[in-house]
């Protein structure tokens, strides 16, 4: 059962340009952010010129207050505090949001999983049911315009669900969520225990649609990627995320070829990124634009979240015992733990100026994930698969065009559309932040539904079969190895040698 | 063994795989979030609105106001960023 990610035997059957699951994921994931940033933009706030020029006078206030050379006192920093959250607030209320109850996330537990179904005391239930029926709407459009069989698909489909909601809530237990056991690795484990204990009955199969869950996600996750975040934090923060980033990607990827002689190029590439990138998000965007196999992508997940729990809570510790200053170790942190929650909890294990640095670094990072998916689409096509296929030295461009996934456009083109939006004044930043709010909660629960169809197809056997060489994990540690070096060097480079005057208004 | 064995023999593993799964989550992990360390680091993240489990930046809560402050610096003091 190795099929791809990208060639589920399902999509073989259609031809039609809007029956490609790539083209199918662009609408589907188009929809849903046109619908929503629409939607909002039609309903302003009722005070929204007054709430504009507070929040205009406000931010005069808080740069008044930066700028100031006096050392900082607590009174000053209680009230930078303050005026940043009062902004907050004022900014996220420019739009009026009605999609907002109606779209939820499984809250956290501690003993008694029915408290996962209730978030500040408030139940969950009407933003589960919209969460269901938006998804079912959406994938229902999918099979009809693919030529499909529309009750089959929503009967499985809401079984899909209940596993996906299953999956949320065990995740949602807070010694899993505060040590970084992210939700992708239940599902795929839920779908798993079903699919090698009675089998995955035959009813489920309309329902499982791991490619278009996951590009759908995808190109909502494209919306999230803000291009002018990229420059937050300056010089030293494009060098430290973008220099070392593809450097450790490649190098890594040329020591998975030529030293370890991985058999599977994708499952080389899956790695490279998950470790070199932001963890799970960038495994699952370049997993999809290498075509890796199912199996692959949850290794590389399963390898990344293991070390990741480990990294986030040995590397604080190396860190304080040998004395390093805030903002280098945030700097490293950022740079090399993968996943985006666990740095934040490494960061704030060392303190204030450490979280600030850590997230900011890690969010430059994940900015990248947009370049590297694209860049290994392209890579593919030109050259991993026309070696594979041992065909001429030259492609045409419309060769490229017929392999191309084309899902990567939809990716790209939700990142442009809504980073132009952001950076176009304030109600831009708030209208691109409310409808994040709205995707990124959608987009958890398509990849959620991903896993969960990945888990229904995949096979303990098949699973242990890449572990037994020892390959994969060697690869990661490798990596993860030079990763650790190349961005501890960088970030000391930048932050104490090059630019000590960026440290010294970090730490203030 | 036939069918019917078969198939028994699938169900069973499925109830064993929820019974090991439910004594995991309903006895052990409380049990190990109750310790003093573990409850400690918990407490830790809550307190600074740490969602450890986000996957991407814009799923921590905490992100935008540490990275709006950066940015704040930056847009304040733009030469100290670049040169």
């Amino acid at each position: 059962m190795s099929t791809s990610v990208e060639a589920a035997p399902e999509a073989k059957k259609a031809t039609g340009i809007i029956q490609s699951e790539d083209w199918l994921a662009v609408l589907l994931g188009g929809l849903v952010l046109f619908v929503t940033a629409t939607t909002l933009f039609t309903s302003p706030a009722r005070d929204f010129p007054d709430r504009l020029k507070a929040i205009e006078q406000g931010q005069q206030d808080l740069k008044s207050l930066e700028s100031s050379e006096a050392p900082r006192t607590e009174e000053t920093a209680k009230q930078l505090k303050d005026k940043a959250k009062e902004l907050k607030k004022l900014t996220s209320g420019l739009f009026n949001n009605p999609f907002k109850p109606y779209v939820a996330d499984v809250g956290e537990w501690k003993a008694n999983p029915m408290d996962a179904f209730a978030v500040e005391n408030k139940s969950i239930a009407k933003g589960l049911a919209g969460v269901f029926v938006i998804s079912v709407v959406l994938f229902s459009l999918g099979s009809v315009l693919r030529g499909e069989a529309l009750f089959p698909f929503v009967g499985a489909f809401l079984i899909l669900f209940v596993l996906a909601t299953l999956s949320y809530v065990l995740a949602g237990q807070n010694v899993i969520k505060y040590y970084n056991l992210e939700y992708a690795l239940w599902a795929l484990m839920t779908g798993m225990v079903i699919s090698n204990t009675i089998g995955t009955p035959q009813f489920m199969l309309p329902a499982i649609r791991t490619e278009l869950y996951i590009k759908t996600g995808l190109v909502l996750l494209g919306a999230e990627v803000l291009l002018s975040r990229l420059l937050a934090l300056g010089l030293p923060g494009v060098c430290v995320s973008w220099v070392v980033t593809p450097i450790t990607l490649i190098t890594t990827y040329m020591f998975g070829q030529y030293v370890l002689q991985i058999p599977s190029k994708s499952l080389n590439m899956v790695i490279s990124a998950d470790m070199s990138v932001c963890g799970v998000s960038a495994a699952i965007a370049t997993g999809a634009a290498c075509r890796a196999k199912k199996e692959e992508l949850s290794l590389a997940i399963g390898i990344s979240l293991a070390f990741t729990a480990v990294m986030m809570v040995v590397m604080p510790m190396l860190i304080k015992s040998w004395g390093m200053s805030q903002v280098l170790a945030g700097a490293w942190l950022g740079g090399t733990i993968d996943s985006t929650g666990a740095v934040a909890a490494a960061g704030g294990m060392l303190g204030p100026v450490a979280l600030e640095v850590a997230v900011t670094i890690k969010m430059i990072q994940n900015i990248l994930i947009g370049v590297v998916a694209f860049g290994v689409a392209v890579y593919w096509v030109t050259y991993v698969e026309r070696e594979n296929k041992d065909e001429g030295p030259r492609l045409g461009l419309m060769e490229i065009w017929y392999r191309f996934p084309k899902f990567v456009l939809g990716f790209v083109a939700a990142s442009i559309v809504f980073s132009a939006i952001y950076t176009n004044g304030i109600g831009g930043r708030a209208l691109v932040d409310s409808t994040i709010g709205i995707g990124k909660v959608l987009r958890g629960w398509f990849f959620c539904l991903a896993f969960v169809s990945i888990g229904l197809e995949t096979n303990f056997r098949e699973l242990s079969h890449y572990l037994r060489d020892g390959k994969a994990i060697t690869l990661y540690v490798c990596g993860q190895t030079l990763n650790l070096a190349l961005t501890l060097l960088m970030a000391w480079v930048m932050f104490e040698v090059v630019f000590p005057q960026v440290t010294q208004t970090l730490s203030r | 063994m036939t069918l019917q064995d078969l198939r028994i023999q699938r169900w069973a593993w499925l109830a064993a795989a929820i019974i090991a799964i439910g004594t995991v989550w309903l006895v052990l992990l409380p049990f190990i979030g109750g310790q003093q360390d573990v409850a400690a680091h918990i407490a830790n993240q809550q307190r600074l609105g740490i969602d450890p489990s986000a996957m991407f930046y814009t799923e921590l809560e905490v992100a935008p106001v540490l990275t709006d402050h950066v940015e704040l610096l930056r847009e304040t003091f733009p030469d100290r960023f670049w040169k």
